[in-house]
């Protein structure tokens, strides 16, 4: 009798700890957003943390992230290092993979960060101007991604 | 010592009438993930929390936030950043100030026929009057400040002063780096008509001519489109395979 007690006092008291927990894991991922949002230059780890957010499992290690998008088919060109500066071209490459884009038939073939970008421009993710190689602030990097979960149906 | 009293009382009702009120901002609606920040900490919304000025609000992907703010509906999108720069209202006026850091909101204000009401979203580039409207605003640094309205007219008005009425299937955008907003009609134009200007125009002209369609010309005695000019300098390569 006691030990019944003693469980439902302590499932009771957990409860709303576990609620909690919950709580601040969601204030941790708009924390990152708002972080990223204010950094001048954005980094490939910036990037990958967004998408995995996606999935609603975002880890703090980068290597983590990349193994869960990869889990999910989004894969990262090779050599790709965590603080390397997140460019255009790399961007498209992982938003068009989220999304399975088919709107560039040459990106279809290829799968390369240019027609990758076109895909993105054609879907209306990206802007017109700049290249593949354009390095990005984090105000633009929450923007794009922003459009892909618009683009995605996230869109409430 | 009784007329003491009454004249504090007094005094303190004037006081209080000629002190604006503060109008109630109120979470009515969260889907998802949203937090607010008042001091330095981000800390997790509550449905039916009240809202003070200079409160910041964010959500996460996929989430979305409704506030009430006298009878107006504030929905912050998804991936979206506001803070509440001003907000007051009082007998004779109602005035508000939404900031807009990024993403995107959609604003569904009350016309108050018998107060004055001003309600103003501002982004880094632009400020938009609504009154008694629906519109839908977004801000990036790539794509700037897109405003759509759905429902009414909204007045745009940038830093450098140029201001534009907004209404029906007009769309204003203003780039970070640009001083003046994308063709009013862009967003019509994009999917069925092409721009053709003459090489020897300059961009004031072109400008001109976005603005004010084909017949602000020199010559006002012939019209000339676009399209018109543009059939002098094309040039067809016939390639015999």
């Amino acid at each position: 009798m006691i030990k019944k007690t003693t469980f439902v006092l302590i499932a009771l008291i957990s409860l709303p700890l576990i609620a909690q927990e919950g709580g601040f894991q969601s204030v941790a991922d708009i924390e990152f957003v708002n972080q990223v949002a204010d950094a001048p230059m954005a980094r490939v780890k910036d990037a990958v943390g967004l998408f995995a957010m996606f999935y609603g499992n975002r880890k703090s290690d980068f290597q983590n992230n990349v193994a869960l998008l990869r889990s999910k088919g989004i894969s990262l060109p090779e050599g790709m290092q965590e603080n390397d500066p997140l460019r255009r071209g790399m961007l498209a490459l992982l938003a068009a993979q989220y999304l399975h884009l088919g709107d560039s038939f040459m990106y279809r073939i290829f799968h390369t960060k240019r027609h990758a970008v076109t895909a993105c421009v054609a879907s209306g993710i990206m802007e017109v101007s700049g290249s593949e190689w354009d390095m990005l602030s984090g105000g633009e990097l929450v923007e794009v991604i922003r459009k892909v979960a618009e683009k995605a149906g996230g869109d409430r | 010592m009784k007329f003491k009293y009454s004249t504090i009382a007094s005094f303190c009702i004037i006081l209080c009438m000629m002190m604006p009120a503060f109008a109630v901002i109120t979470v009515e609606h969260i889907n998802g993930k949203a937090a607010y920040k008042d001091d330095k900490q981000w800390k997790p919304l509550v449905l039916n929390q009240k809202l003070e000025v200079g409160t910041k609000i964010s959500t996460g992907a996929g989430s979305s936030v409704v506030l009430d703010i006298d009878g107006s509906k504030i929905t912050v999108r998804q991936l979206s950043m506001v803070r509440i720069n001003h907000n007051m209202a009082s007998s004779e006026e109602s005035n508000t100030n939404i900031g807009l850091k990024y993403g995107a909101i959609n604003a569904k204000v009350k016309k108050i026929a018998a107060i004055r009401t001003q309600f103003k979203i501002s982004t880094p580039v632009a400020t938009s009057s609504v009154r008694g409207t629906e519109e839908e605003v977004s801000f990036g640094p790539q794509s700037g400040m897109i405003v759509k309205v759905l429902e009414g007219a909204v007045g745009m008005e940038n830093a450098n002063g140029i201001a534009n009425m907004i209404k029906g299937k007009l769309v204003f955008q203003l780039k970070t780096d640009q001083a003046r907003p994308e063709f009013l009609l862009s967003d019509r134009m994009g999917n069925t008509l092409v721009k053709l200007y003459l090489d020897s125009m300059t961009d004031k002209e072109q400008s001109m001519l976005e603005q004010f369609g084909f017949d602000t010309g020199a010559n006002p005695g012939k019209f000339v489109t676009p399209l018109d000019q543009a059939k002098a300098k094309a040039v067809f390569k016939l390639i015999w395979q």
